[in-house]
């Protein structure tokens, strides 16, 4: 049986190709977002583990959440260092510094962009067992205005040795002298970001406060073991600071990058298992008009004696044949995949170190079982309508099922819909993403199930203005209402690509009118400073603020700043602003309380969540930060604008106190344009933007993460799209004598063409129908739901989805490209003749 | 002999049976099948010429030729050697753009089965080639040829809503409707029980001797012979015999002579 398998494989390779082709590319995908992860992670990981390397211990501040690497719980006072200098065991000490400095360029403009890539501020170590830096060119620096830059800042900036220039920090900016270059291990850069090296004393006034660091490392002495030295520092140092072994600390930098870049392989793992998805509808389809075709054939050896599981194992066979070939296939093209997403990201502007590509044997074993898992999974259904053809059937003609629909495949796919739509809305309700996901996978097996019914009354609509196309487009038209299910399963691989299109496009488009409304409506400023930051410890100089503040011509100044905290156990983005202006600057409704008495331990909370949480004005808070706890006081409360402000928030007093290396990620200004624009001038990491170009650089960010989405779901679009190919050659194979009819009484290659094209666009159009249905209603629900995070007004592209639903259609037409002319060329005779 | 097929194209509508112009010609028709040890002679120095007005029966058994030659003739398959004419066109001079049109002008087809466009109703299918061409059909021709046929009350359905007698007859109007300056009928009575199959072959004849329609047919039944003018024998890729004024009786003779 398992040779018949091979010979109907090899009979039939041009139109498995296609099948092949949609399995690869799901499994290339896959695989390609594994090795791009691995690679990522191997890159940073290994950077991680040669900065740490000579470092046998460490002491520091212990932190209470888990902070993002190269960020500090809190600093300490150096003077901790004598105890540790005497500590037996103890070889080489190392002061360490950190947070955040960036270089002003020769063109003023900063180097690199902290919207893009980390600007890390550190003391040059001059234990070199404990410095993963290494001078390229120049000295250390010895000076107080000397600094180090990394080689990759010296490249972009044209900077050298000798150059004076001028170093952003949490302070006022000031000006330098290049000492020398640096590379990190051997690379130019560490991992991407820029590091600017000063003296220690300088780094502690600048990056941290005078006299204090954010750890001391040590080496140990011969023979002392990374544990012992520990312990024997636990022992020395005061007791409200932690000890680590260098292990441990590598684990920790390694653990805190995981955390972020696991998001980054969370998102890619979403498209990847999409393309999968698109891949099995298209496998199935194949199957199930390959079975059916072969009915005779397949009747045939039933009357000869094979029995259903032979037949069923000859079907799965082949299935496990194509799964095996191209999930093999697809993990080498994974490879390419993975080199593709880099060149991706790094033309976005999100730019990733150099670095081996890694691949885990595992993890391609795991794509490529997916791979074979789903094509035997899509093809379980078609293998046993094989075994369940009678004998009977080898006597009777072949006829294409055009059922449309009964019953029962109402009734399941109403159920499978309604079930999809209300796990996503409870999903989106908060219960969590998975229950988004799956309510998503559901509603779109629903709808297949039920596109059937919708084929032919549908493509009969769709078709309807061809008709001017003449008589190919209405042959087309009646064609692909001609089989239903085939229909409808080829155009619901299409649909599942475009509804997410769809969707992203309403919520985007939603969000950018909402902000835009929101920023009308309750931002009351001229002017927002923004430094690209969007984590901690980096951003704008409190000194700028206070500059502003002092402008003649600023009427009102607020600091905005966010800290990874617990509020009330509950972990949360939390903003700090300066609480005299924040209610002037923004329209926050009724304010029950005084927002300006929020002083360093006061916390202001909206009105809905402090109903839920129980607290009223007075209630104390706990408030847990990366490196401190404390008890804060409800003393606002507030009604509107959460999308502005948070749910809650404190007034930077409490930041200086509690948060250490804190910056303004962001700075609202009410103020004369020319004043603004003068008091900002020494800090070029602030970008300056009138209310217009705030909107303008949100909707940007937006653009820019649509673009990501876009180019990987083209990748389930054109998956569907070979499916459409498919689709239309096995169609044409059936039809091979009514073409031959049809050109012999008179239709001409070019008319051939193109009712094979139409009928591709019309499916097509079809499967555009079903998915800006689908999508605009996953959409709506979104943004119903997200109402509460300032996603307000509903907003239809109806010019976006207008251009989604031409490209679609027309790819539609330029799949059939191939099946159309390879029908064109077909011999008349033999198609006419075959009796 | 040769006329230029472009300003030819279109001008016959109705062959007129004085004119001296043969409606269909072969000339010394040769064509091999296949290669090397594998060739066959299917037509070995075929010629004939098939006069307008008149209905012609190509009999011969099976692997005699006599399909091949209504293909090659009807410009479906191209000869090895020798010419083949369609009214004054040579048709191996033609490109597939020039053949299409031909097949869709001046040539109508039956075929033996499979002869409808099943997506398309019965009216849609007699209306196809003139569509295909984007001509208006001649509504009181068609209505003509469909009374003829008795067809008027099935005009909506669809092949699959006919008899096999009632989509031979569909397949039938639809040759005639655009007027051709010839039909081409591939053993059109095979696949029908005697009675259609008569019908069929009295509704030819009636088209040859009322509107004076050409029609050259494939069979290998004498019955369907004997409806014919004329009886032409193919045996072994060549003309054997020719028989006016056939009948099932003398066409049974005939090939009793040839087989024996």
């Amino acid at each position: 049986m398992f040779k018949l398998t091979l010979k109907e494989l090899s009979a039939r390779k041009r139109r498995l190709l296609g099948t092949g082709f949609a399995v690869l590319l799901g499994v290339a995908f896959m695989a390609g977002t594994f090795v791009f992860t691995s690679t990522l992670t191997s890159t940073f990981h290994s950077a991680i583990a040669s900065a740490d390397a000579g470092v046998d211990a460490q002491v520091r501040v212990p932190s209470t959440l888990s902070i993002g690497y190269g960020e500090s719980a809190g600093s300490f006072d150096s003077s901790v260092a004598a105890a540790v200098r005497s500590t037996p065991g103890v070889q080489d000490v190392a002061l360490e510094v950190s947070g955040y400095a960036q270089l002003v360029g020769p063109d003023g403009k900063t180097v690199g962009e902290l919207s893009k890539a980390p600007a890390f501020g550190l003391n040059w170590v001059p234990v070199q067992a404990l410095n993963p830096y290494r001078l390229a060119s120049g000295h250390a620096p010895a000076r107080d205005d000397e600094i180090v830059i990394d080689r990759g800042a010296a490249k972009t900036s044209g900077y050298g040795v000798g150059d004076v220039v001028t170093v952003l920090t949490k302070r006022e900016p000031r000006r330098f002298t290049i000492a020398g270059t640096a590379t990190f291990g051997s690379s130019d850069t560490p991992a991407g970001s820029t590091a600017v090296l000063f003296t220690t004393a300088t780094a502690s006034s600048l990056l941290a406060e005078p006299g204090r660091v954010d750890a001391i490392a040590v080496t140990a002495g011969p023979g002392v073991s990374q544990d012992s030295i520990a312990a024997s520092l636990r022992r020395t140092v005061p007791a409200d600071l932690e000890v680590i072994t260098g292990r441990q600390l590598v684990h920790a930098d390694q653990a805190a990058f995981d955390q972020q870049s696991d998001q980054i392989g969370l998102f890619m793992t979403i498209f990847a298992a999409v393309a999968v998805l698109v891949g099995a509808f298209i496998i199935n389809n194949t199957f199930s008009i390959t079975v059916a075709q072969r009915t005779r054939q397949l009747a045939m050896l039933r009357a000869l004696g094979a029995g259903r599981r032979q037949l069923l194992a000859s079907v799965l066979g082949e299935a496990l044949v194509i799964g095996v070939v191209a999930s093999a296939v697809g993990v080498l093209a994974g490879i390419g995949v993975a080199n593709g997403l880099k060149a991706l990201f790094t033309a976005v502007g999100l730019s990733l170190p150099p670095g081996p590509t890694v691949v885990h044997a595992d993890l391609m074993v795991l794509a490529a079982a997916v791979g074979v898992v789903v094509t035997l999974t899509s093809a379980w259904l078609p293998a046993r309508r094989a075994g369940r053809v009678l004998p009977v059937a080898a006597l009777r003609e072949t006829a294409v099922d055009s059922s449309a629909g009964s019953a029962s495949r109402l009734v399941t796919g109403g159920i499978l819909s309604t079930a999809g739509v209300a796990s996503l809305l409870v999903g989106l309700g908060g219960a969590g993403v998975q229950l988004v996901g799956l309510g998503a996978l559901v509603s779109f097996v629903g709808v297949a199930v039920l596109a059937p019914v919708l084929a032919r009354p549908v493509t009969a609509v769709l078709g309807w203005p061809l008709r001017l196309g003449g008589l190919p487009a209405e042959l087309a038209t009646r064609n692909a209402g001609r089989s239903p299910k085939r229909t409808a399963r080829t155009a619901s691989s299409l649909m599942i690509g475009v509804a997410l299109v769809a969707f992203i496009a309403v919520v985007s488009a939603s969000m950018r009118t909402s902000f835009a409304g929101s920023l009308e409506s309750r931002f009351r400023g001229t002017h927002v400073l923004d430094s690209g930051a969007d984590y901690g410890g980096a951003g704008l100089s409190p000194a700028l603020a206070a500059s502003l503040a002092s402008t003649p011509g600023v009427r009102a100044v607020t600091e905005a700043r966010t800290s990874q905290a617990l509020v009330g156990g509950s972990p949360t983005e939390l903003s700090a602003f300066t609480p005299r202006s924040i209610g002037q600057m923004f329209d926050l409704g009724t304010v029950r309380g005084d927002l300006g008495s929020l002083g360093a331990d006061g916390i202001a909370v909206d009105a809905e969540k402090a109903a839920s949480a129980g607290w009223t004005l007075g209630s104390t808070v706990p408030v847990t930060f990366p490196g401190a706890t404390a008890t804060f006081h409800v003393r606002a409360i507030f009604d509107r604008s959460a999308e502005w402000v948070g749910d809650e928030f404190v007034g930077v007093g409490a930041f200086d106190a509690l948060v250490p290396d804190t910056l303004d990620h962001r700075i609202y200004v009410d103020g004369t344009g020319a004043a603004v624009t003068a008091a900002a001038a020494a800090y070029p990491s602030a970008t300056v933007l009138d209310r217009a170009g705030f909107v303008e650089l949100t909707n940007a960010k937006i653009d820019q993460l649509l673009g990501i989405i876009y180019v990987l779901l083209a990748l389930a679009v054109i998956i569907a799209l070979l499916g459409i190919a498919n689709t239309m050659a096995l169609s044409i194979f059936e039809r091979t004598r009514e073409l031959g009819l049809l050109r012999a009484v008179g239709t001409s290659r070019s008319q051939v063409r193109r009712t094979i094209r139409w009928e591709a666009v019309i499916i097509a159009a079809f499967g555009t129908t079903l998915g800006l249905g689908v999508g605009t209603f996953f959409g709506w629900a979104t943004v119903r739901a997200l109402a509460d995070k300032g996603i307000t007004t509903l907003t239809i592209p109806v010019g976006t989805l207008a251009l989604i639903t031409a490209i679609a259609a027309g790819a539609g037409g330029v799949a059939a490209l191939v099946p159309a002319r390879r029908a064109a060329r077909m011999n008349v005779l033999a198609a006419v003749a075959t009796a | 002999m040769l006329t230029n097929p472009v300003v030819d194209e279109r001008s016959v509508a109705h062959p007129d049976p004085t004119l001296a112009q043969p409606a269909a010609q072969v000339i010394d028709a040769v064509k091999v099948h296949g290669k090397g040890d594998y060739q066959v002679r299917a037509l070995d120095g075929v010629s004939a010429s098939f006069a307008a007005g008149r209905f012609t029966a190509i009999m011969g058994p099976s692997g005699s030729g006599k399909s091949t030659l209504l293909h090659t003739m009807a410009g479906l398959d191209s000869l090895t050697s020798g010419r083949a004419f369609v009214g004054g066109t040579d048709i191996g001079s033609l490109n597939d753009r020039e053949l299409t049109q031909l097949r869709r002008d001046r040539i109508g087809f039956v075929f033996q089965s499979f002869n409808l466009v099943p997506t398309l109703t019965a009216a849609e299918n007699i209306a196809l080639p003139a569509r295909l061409a984007g001509r208006r059909v001649d509504r009181a021709w068609f209505d003509q040829v469909v009374e003829t046929v008795g067809l008027a009350s099935r005009l909506r359905h669809r092949p699959d809503e006919l008899s096999g007698g009632q989509q031979q007859r569909v397949a039938v109007a639809r040759a005639l409707v655009t007027r051709p300056a010839i039909i081409f009928a591939d053993e059109p009575t095979g696949n029908l029980d005697s009675r259609s199959g008569a019908e069929i072959l009295s509704f030819i004849r009636l088209a040859v001797r009322e509107l004076g329609q050409t029609v050259v047919m494939v069979t290998h039944d004498p019955v369907a012979a004997g409806y014919a003018d004329r009886a032409l024998f193919l045996a072994d890729g060549r003309v054997v015999d020719d028989l006016a004024d056939p009948t099932a009786a003398s066409v049974v003779t005939r090939i009793a002579r040839i087989g024996g």
